[in-house]
């Protein structure tokens, strides 16, 4: 008998060697139509209620709750957009306008510059990095911001800017006051490459330094920001990195050489780690809490905390923008767009 | 003291350590301190059509931005642009790369691998390099004029004319002229030509000197910017702003100055990175 349990232990221990558990659960994604976005796919009857505003490679488009697509404006050089509002700017601009979701004028930004919307902001960065102002939706001048290097990384929330510079240095901007985040010195080169601010409390995650590269996460204790968490990164990339907190804060999202991690705020684990190769477009469902990863080679992933999707594509889809209706998620990608049914999303 | 040793290092650094023009065909476009309307310009711009771009030294690459390519969406005036840290701290930045031609493996260059192309993204009136030079240590943004090798310019910079303001009534000073006493706002229109173009922004000079009867009155040197209160100022030029110099985009601020009757004589003394020199004197007859 004792012979028997012996085989049946060595039994369970060979299949785990040899049929290891996925990480994520692979599922079959069903692609489900396809259009290509033109001025021929203007819809007409439009319905009040949910508008989007979708940047998509060279084109800005609206979508109504029904789907449906309108073709708004054509990218000139680039566009901000945010809910409601877009602008459409040149390379070099003396003023910025504001459109509705109409396509109607709604105000203009008497500067030169670049905009940004972060945390439901806007803010026009100098073509040099080195300041930027925030302004309202309705073209008023805010406070005025003058950074002691060349900005890299930018995120706002209701209550507080956050700003990581080339000179490694990140600072919190909080009613007129000026908190510098003290990231980890023992990195050879210091830059900033990723910044983030949780949107409901006061918390702040940046991305910094080469060899090692580090992701710190501080939370503000009496008037400063202590680190709460932090860790060295296995490689490192030198370029802008996504990180993001996500799911009213439940979680935190960091873009590493090998793909993401979704890391639990509540105990600063990582709970899943999604392996994608080249990441090159990170986009954010709000509503599904979905996240959607594109590599060069044309494969997708839709990430949630749970589980994850994986799907190869015709063609290589740099995703511009997802969203998520029913059990479908729809992809943007240079005017084209397609939806994708995510089948046993769930069950994982 | 320290930071004048630091400063004095690095302009010894140049030479030391040799660095050398990112590019082979060397057209000066824009120059350090002219007026970008609402800032210092922070470097130079080179023409000079697409061609390679290297590093200026040795270095380690700790940046990379693409223009339209990096998901966090952070707009670029500086489109696509490369950051290389080289030997003491010195980093160097080189922007409006041609999308797509940038390195993008290397995590170390040396001077002989081209790191990307001359290009036009971000906010640019055409296909130029720009170059900004920065110790990490000092924290001050230099004139890469200073520590490049030495390039060919023979034509003097130029003054175009010298202003009195007072009011708001503005007025060319013409030699000899008579003024009535009092205090005036004294500014002066410079450029220092390039003779690779035949066009050019304002191109700052290298230093400026105002006289009055002899007695030096302002000085600028477009050697350094630094941090300074919350503003960018010119370093060895009493820390001037730039909302503090520019009265526009051609006409740099001199200072106030008190006229008393008699003769006066004012002098101004512009000088370019080449050590070519440009002195305009003008006699005023200053009445009660």
């Amino acid at each position: 008998m004792r012979k028997f349990y012996a085989f049946i232990l060595l039994f369970v221990i060979m299949y785990f060697i040899l049929f290891p558990t996925p990480l994520s659960k692979t599922v079959s994604i069903t692609r489900n139509w396809r259009i290509t976005l033109d001025e021929q796919s203007v819809s007409p009857d439009w319905d009040d209620g949910s508008v989007r505003i979708l940047r998509s490679g060279s084109r800005i488009s609206r979508i109504d709750a029904l789907s449906h697509h309108a073709l708004l404006d054509r990218v000139r050089y680039s566009a901000a957009v945010t809910d409601g509002y877009f602008i459409n700017y040149d390379a070099i601009s003396q003023a910025l306008v504001v459109l509705d979701a109409d396509g109607r004028y709604h105000a203009t930004i008497e500067s030169r510059g670049y905009p940004y919307f972060t945390g439901g902001r806007l803010f026009v960065i100098a073509t040099d990095r080195g300041s930027m102002k925030e302004w309202s939706i309705e073209g008023e001048p805010r406070s005025a911001y003058s950074f002691p290097s060349t900005l890299t990384a930018l995120s706002a929330s209701p209550g507080l800017i956050a700003a990581g510079f080339l000179n490694g240095e990140a600072y919190v901007y909080s009613n007129d006051t000026i908190i510098p985040l003290t990231v980890p010195e023992i990195s050879r080169y210091h830059a900033v490459y990723g910044i983030a601010t949780a949107d409901q409390r006061e918390t702040v995650a940046v991305v910094s330094g080469i060899n090692p590269q580090f992701l710190t996460v501080y939370d503000k204790v009496e008037g400063v920001f202590v680190p709460v968490f932090s860790r060295s990164l296995e490689d490192e990339l030198r370029r802008p990195v996504y990180v993001r907190f996500f799911a009213q804060d439940t979680y935190l999202a960091a873009e590493t050489s090998g793909g993401v991690d979704i890391i639990s705020v509540k105990d600063w684990k990582i709970i899943r780690s999604e392996a994608v190769k080249d990441v090159h477009s990170i986009q954010y469902d709000h509503s599904s809490g979905l996240f959607l990863l594109g590599d060069k080679s044309g494969s997708l992933v839709v990430l949630s905390p749970e589980s994850a999707f994986r799907v190869s594509t015709e063609t290589a889809l740099a995703p511009a923008a997802v969203e998520s209706m029913d059990a479908s998620v729809l992809v943007h990608s240079d005017g084209r767009i397609c939806s994708f049914s995510l089948n046993g999303r769930g069950d994982s | 003291m320290r930071r004048f040793c630091l400063l004095a290092f690095v302009c010894g650094a140049g030479f030391v350590f040799a660095y050398q023009w990112p590019v082979k065909n060397i057209v000066l476009t824009g120059t350090f301190g002219e007026s970008r309307w609402t800032h210092f310009h922070n470097g130079i711009d080179l023409g000079g059509g697409e061609q390679d771009v290297y590093p200026i030294e040795d270095g380690e690459v700790i940046f990379r931005f693409e223009e339209h390519q990096d998901h966090d969406g952070l707009p670029s005036g500086l489109g696509s642009f490369m950051v290389i840290e080289h030997r003491q701290r010195i980093r160097s930045l080189y922007a409006h790369l041609k999308p797509g031609s940038m390195n993008s493996t290397d995590r170390s260059l040396s001077t002989d691998k081209v790191l990307g192309r001359i290009g036009e993204s971000g906010g640019s009136y055409g296909k130029h390099l720009h170059l900004t030079v920065t110790d990490e240590d000092s924290d001050q943004i230099i004139n890469p004029l200073v520590v490049l090798p030495a390039r060919i310019d023979s034509i003097k910079p130029k003054i175009i004319g010298l202003y009195t303001k007072k009011g708001a009534a503005l007025s060319k000073v013409s030699s000899p002229m008579s003024i009535s006493s009092g205090t005036y706002e004294l500014l002066v229109s410079v450029q220092d030509p390039s003779g690779d173009v035949g066009y050019y922004m304002p191109m700052a000079p290298y230093r400026i000197l105002f006289f009055m009867n002899g007695q030096e009155m302002t000085s600028y040197t477009f050697e350094n910017i630094r941090r300074k209160d919350g503003r960018s100022v010119l370093y060895k030029s009493d820390d001037i702003s730039f909302s503090e110099m520019y009265f526009d985009e051609w006409m740099i601020r001199l200072g106030d100055v008190h006229f008393l009757p008699g003769d006066t004589v004012l002098e101004v003394v512009v000088t370019d990175k080449a050590d070519n020199e440009t002195i305009r004197s003008f006699k005023l007859q200053v009445g009660p």
